[in-house]
């Protein structure tokens, strides 16, 4: 062949093959992003924190006006209503407040929140690092790249009923945590330590949410009873101190000594920090009747 | 602005090269002449508008000295050239060097004396090179002094104003008048082009950034290596280096050929040499070149007699610098060393005639001291670089793969990844270089499906956000 022709065919082909694929991520759209995402229900199978920032942009201001905003020991509380709104929960593992800002900035332009419950835990404000490029996640990856083809394929072997993994996150955003019992699991010393960033971030983020109408409640997740004795002194001055640094909001402490039966219960936890399903579900029902007293009482 | 980003290649490189070839057409002389120099001006600007102005003060005063070389006659033309020399070393210490010189001087000195950090220009330690070469080059007549536009232009061309191919005057202005003809490239040389292009980009994209990831993790987890885990990260780190600056070479040919100047090639095969000599024969050409012509051989001439002692000495002494070039860092001048004591010994070992190694045997030994003299180059400071060293012969722990299982970290990445790392690796070791591949190219069937396949592949890689900016930029 002649290097002209060559040159047309080679362009021409690498131009049909993108545009195919593009065209391809389009319709499918497991994000929620090219058509109307009112009413549908996305699940995301791989790449939860890449997922839950193009799903924020369009599909949770659509179909949500709560948000729950944490760290993976909230990930898997399922609250589907609280006090009316429906919630999608934007936790994500392992995840700064810095994250959870990028994420949260996406749903906030086109979305309109009644009720945010922000959860206090030191993971959140330990660091300000940022994963898998969030920072510079554009929407043109929606138009073909790993992440999209992974949950595209995920998607078509679940509804072909072909399921060998399980889902990152379900419509509402609760994700499902690999269940490996570990309940002596040590806290790190340096688990406590809070970074000046991450804490302008968190309380940037709390401004910007309550700027736009929204109430807020802060929520301390529960400890399992002997690790949180162990470190009961360090989780109290870490509290003490947050709660100085951050804008007041009413707070659910579930550490608290009304709790203690449940925290005490090896059931009810995967290891000392993240909730078994039967302990999530608990504290998802307690969650539905707490944050609205405690909006009301302001406390 | 990046040659692995969609900006560049779908939007600065076509635009560039159709400006070029519709400037043809202009009844203006030298017309696509100006719009490469225009285009250098936008893309070197992209990254830092305001060190345009160093550039183009560079280019200006080094201009001026070589008209006063080529006016001259002795001994002001010597005076001239030292000067300029002084000038460009300057200009290249003032961003690079002066408080690594300064720190390394006594104690109090440090203290009471130290220059503000500048934020050096983008690659000023290519250009200054460029610009000496020129400069000597006009000394020794091996070229008369060319106008400010043609310097201009060659020295802010922008597929190498940042990290190369370094491009010696004579090989690139002498193409300035078919640049300006009424012919464009041929369509032989836009595919060549385009299929060398397509070879750089998933060298760096694919290739590069998955050994980079793997490397990060190594030496970030010094601590923890074992033997057999500190020579796979190092290893990476070396085919991470190959893949990313040996891409960015190809693009930057492919870049040039578009418009059609040949610039020198980098890179041929370096990890298929049997000996460290074979080895900077094939790797960074322009810059072994360099240090050949420019800083090796005057040494030697200023020996009273060429001996394999005075050899040695001018060798080890241009290889220093050479490492030091890189950056201000005890870690590079070790680097240097560590290449310049090699290439010492084994030009001893050829000179005396000493037995022929089996070839597998030189191979080993050539990747192994390349892997030593990397974990320099990577490290951030001699410590951790000594730590490493400890962790490769063995102390505390000689086995162990833990780390290699954490590397590529979990999900479907750790597959792509460990793919992608697979992959390079049988390039490196089986394939031909990208150079001869391009050399060799025809447009048959197969190349049409492998560079189609290459691009999507790496398009894919870039639009899942994964790529990462160039080494050399921070060079």
């Amino acid at each position: 062949m002649t290097s002209r022709r060559w040159i047309l065919l080679t362009f021409a082909t690498i131009i049909a093959l993108a545009g195919m694929s593009a065209a391809i991520c389009v319709a499918v759209d497991p994000y929620g992003l090219w058509r109307d995402p009112a009413g549908r229900k996305l699940t995301v199978y791989d790449f939860e924190r890449k997922a839950k920032f193009f799903l924020s942009r369009r599909y949770v201001p659509a179909n949500f006006d709560g948000l729950i905003i944490g760290p993976s020991c909230s990930a898997n509380w399922n609250v589907p209503l609280i006090a009316g709104a429906r919630i999608y929960n934007e936790s994500l593992p392992g995840g700064s407040v810095a994250e959870e800002q990028i994420v949260v900035n996406q749903a906030l332009p086109k979305g309109h929140y009644r009720l945010v419950v922000m959860i206090l835990w030191p993971t959140m404000t330990s660091h300000h690092d940022i994963n898998e490029g969030l920072d510079k996640s554009e929407k043109v990856e929606t138009l073909g790249s790993f992440h999209v083809y992974d949950n595209e394929v995920a998607s078509a072997l679940h509804a072909w009923h072909i399921r060998f993994h399980k889902s990152d996150a379900a419509p509402d955003g609760q994700v499902e945590l690999p269940y490996r019992k570990r309940l002596s699991l040590p806290i790190p010393p340096d688990f406590f330590q809070v970074d000046p960033v991450a804490l302008e971030d968190f309380r940037d983020l709390v401004q910007s949410l309550r700027s736009r109408g929204a109430s807020i409640v802060y929520v301390v997740p529960p400890i399992y009873e002997p690790i949180y004795r162990l470190n009961q002194p360090a989780f109290e001055n870490y509290l003490y101190t947050v709660r100085q640094l951050l804008p007041s909001a009413p707070i659910i402490d579930l550490n608290g000594s009304e709790y203690t039966g449940f925290r005490s219960d090896p059931d009810n936890y995967i290891d000392t920090v993240h909730l078994a399903p039967q302990g999530a579900a608990t504290v998802s029902a307690l969650l539905q009747k707490l944050v609205p007293d405690a909006i009301a009482s302001g406390n | 602005m990046n040659f692995n980003t969609f900006n560049y290649i779908l939007l600065f490189l076509p635009i560039v090269f159709i400006a070029c070839n519709l400037a043809r057409r202009l009844p203006v002389p030298k017309a696509p002449q100006i719009c490469i120099l225009l285009a250098s001006t936008v893309f070197y600007s992209w990254f830092k508008p305001s060190h345009i102005a160093y550039l183009l003060g560079s280019i200006v005063v080094n201009w001026q000295i070589a008209r006063l070389i080529g006016n001259a006659a002795q001994p002001w033309r010597k005076h001239y050239l030292k000067a300029g020399l002084v000038l460009n070393l300057g200009f290249l210490c003032t961003f690079k060097y002066v408080n690594f010189f300064l720190s390394n001087i006594p104690y109090s000195v440090h203290h009471h004396f130290r220059a503000p950090e500048f934020a050096f220009p983008l690659g000023i330690s290519f250009f200054t090179l460029t610009q000496i070469m020129y400069l000597v080059d006009c000394y020794e007549e091996l070229l008369p002094p060319s106008s400010l536009f043609d310097h201009a232009t060659f020295v802010s061309f922008f597929p190498y104003v940042i990290s190369g191919p370094i491009s010696r005057a004579k090989r690139i202005l002498h193409q300035f008048p078919s640049l300006n003809g009424d012919v464009g490239p041929s369509a032989d040389t836009l595919a060549r082009a385009t299929y060398l292009f397509t070879l750089g980009l998933i060298k760096k994209v694919v290739f590069a950034d998955a050994f980079s990831k793997a490397a990060d993790y190594g030496f970030g987890n010094v601590g923890n290596l074992s033997a057999f885990e500190a020579w796979c990260f190092a290893s990476a780190f070396a085919l991470q280096m190959y893949f990313d600056f040996s891409g960015y070479s190809d693009m930057a040919i492919a870049s040039a050929l578009f418009l059609g100047i040949e610039v020198p090639r980098n890179f041929d095969g370096p990890f298929r040499a049997t000996s460290i000599i074979e080895f900077w024969k094939r790797w960074h050409i322009t810059l072994t070149s360099f240090i050949t012509t420019y800083i090796y051989t005057p040494l030697l001439q200023s020996f009273r007699r060429a001996t394999l002692a005075t050899s040695a000495v001018a060798t080890l002494i241009a290889m220093t610098l050479a490492g030091l070039w890189h950056g201000p860092n005890w870690t590079f001048v070790v680097f240097g060393a560590i290449h310049g004591t090699g290439l010492a010994v084994n030009q001893y070992w050829r000179k005396k005639k000493m037995p022929d190694m089996s070839k597998p045997v030189g191979w080993l030994l050539t990747f192994a001291l390349v892997d030593i003299a990397f974990v320099f180059f990577r490290s951030p400071n001699l410590q951790t670089a000594g730590l490493f060293f400890s962790r490769l012969f063995g102390w505390p722990q000689p086995l162990g793969i833990d780390n290699l299982h954490k590397m590529n970290g979990v999900g479907p990445m750790f597959a792509v990844l460990a793919l992608s790392q697979f992959a390079g690796t049988v390039a490196v070791a089986c394939r031909k270089s990208s150079d001869q591949l391009a050399r060799e190219f025809k447009p048959t069937w197969s190349n049409y499906a492998a560079t189609a396949a290459y691009a999507l592949i790496a398009f894919l890689y870039l639009n899942s956000n994964v790529a990462r900016p160039f080494l050399y930029f921070a060079f």
